[in-house]
């Protein structure tokens, strides 16, 4: 099975730069299928210089300079971004929550693998907000396999299952248990400019109290998450009108708001109704 | 697919109080590029191209064939390149 390909078109599908896809298929199969056509691609990418790769080492070299487990962290606990403006959380990945059991995740993997497997899959997501949507792990050196948490996944997965729940029925002011999350509660109900319902709430998780403002709508009809942000102070006397709410969160809603704040037998009907 | 805005993730990262290392342009084109690829073939990015394992190494993580993996990465190239090349006039 090594006959049929030629090392250009092997150097082709290691670059990228075939366009047939039946050959790629076909090249993938044989690869699989002959452990002799393997080490000689293997060979190959070795001695082949890979501008892309450079290129996407230099973008995240920020992010590759620290030290992995820090590196994770990073990624899972913002280090200074204590307000995280996610407006463009729509486009960003599903962050999932990393496997509190290290040994549950994929197989045959270093220590670290399950960890880098979360990260992986929010690794733009991590860098381009600073840090990761919510975490209980808080400043000093988390805990990366703590408990971060789904606030907003990018292709439109918006937000964690519980948390949406809370969103679709919990009315304003009352506390729900979010399943392995933490608290959370709704403080504030609205309809936006373009007529979209949107909630204010607050996460509570490990002490830390988080700041969120979410909008129905988008791709896929879920709940979005236009803005984040996080608080040092306990929850206290929240539901005094936000005025303590994480800035970024109080600055979205002051830009949004469009009608006045739902309550009570309204807010019902408008979530039965959005 | 749920992206349509690019501008949103760089308007992003340059905010204010953000704590994003160095931005520039271009680097923003390649991660925002990267996060648009499918989850399967980021893993693979993140891997082989970011952490710098071989394709073996990489298989043995993800549970894959080697071929897969190379197969993977062979296409997210092709739409890295297409990404960027696409919005290669940024500046």
């Amino acid at each position: 099975m090594t006959g049929p390909f030629t090392d250009t078109q092997l150097a082709a599908f290691l670059n990228g730069t075939l366009d047939d896809e039946a050959l790629i298929d076909a090249i993938e199969a044989a690869i699989n299928d002959d452990p002799a056509l393997a080490e000689r691609v293997e060979t190959l990418a070795l001695a082949e210089d890979d501008p892309a790769a450079s290129a996407v080492r230099d973008a995240f070299a920020p992010v590759l300079d620290a030290p992995v487990p820090e590196r994770l962290t990073q990624i899972i606990t913002p280090p200074s971004a204590e307000v995280v403006d996610l407006a463009a959380a729509r486009t960003a990945r599903s962050l999932p929550l990393p496997a509190n059991d290290t040994g549950a995740g994929l197989s045959g993997g270093s220590w670290r693998w399950p960890q880098f497997a979360a990260m992986t899959a929010s690794l733009v997501i991590g860098v381009m907000v600073g840090g990761p949507l919510l975490t209980g792990g808080a400043a000093g050196g988390g805990n990366a396999a703590g408990g971060a948490l789904v606030l907003a996944g990018a292709d439109g997965s918006a937000t964690a299952p519980a948390l949406a729940a809370m969103l679709d029925t919990a009315p304003s002011g009352q506390a729900v248990d979010l399943a392995g999350i933490g608290a959370g509660e709704v403080v504030l109900t609205f309809r936006n400019v373009d007529g979209q319902l949107c909630r204010q709430f607050t996460l509570e998780q490990a002490g830390a109290t988080s700041d969120a403002l979410a909008c129905t709508g988008g791709d896929t009809g879920g709940w979005q998450v236009e803005a984040f942000g996080r608080r040092a102070a306990p929850m206290g006397e929240m539901k005094l009108a936000g005025g303590d709410a994480a800035p970024a969160v109080v600055a979205a809603v002051d830009a949004m708001i469009d009608s006045d704040p739902l309550v009570g037998a309204d807010e019902a009907a408008e979530l039965a109704n959005k | 697919m749920g992206h349509d805005d690019i501008g949103d993730m760089i308007d992003l990262a340059g905010d204010d109080g953000v704590a994003v290392a160095e931005q520039s342009a271009e680097a923003q084109m390649v991660r925002a590029a990267v996060d648009r690829l499918p989850s399967d073939q980021r893993d693979v990015v993140a891997l082989v191209m970011l952490e710098e394992y071989s394709y073996r190494e990489a298989a043995d993580m993800l549970g894959l064939p080697i071929g897969t993996v190379m197969s993977r990465l062979s296409r997210a190239k092709a739409a890295l390149a297409k990404t960027i090349a696409g919005e290669g006039a940024v500046q």
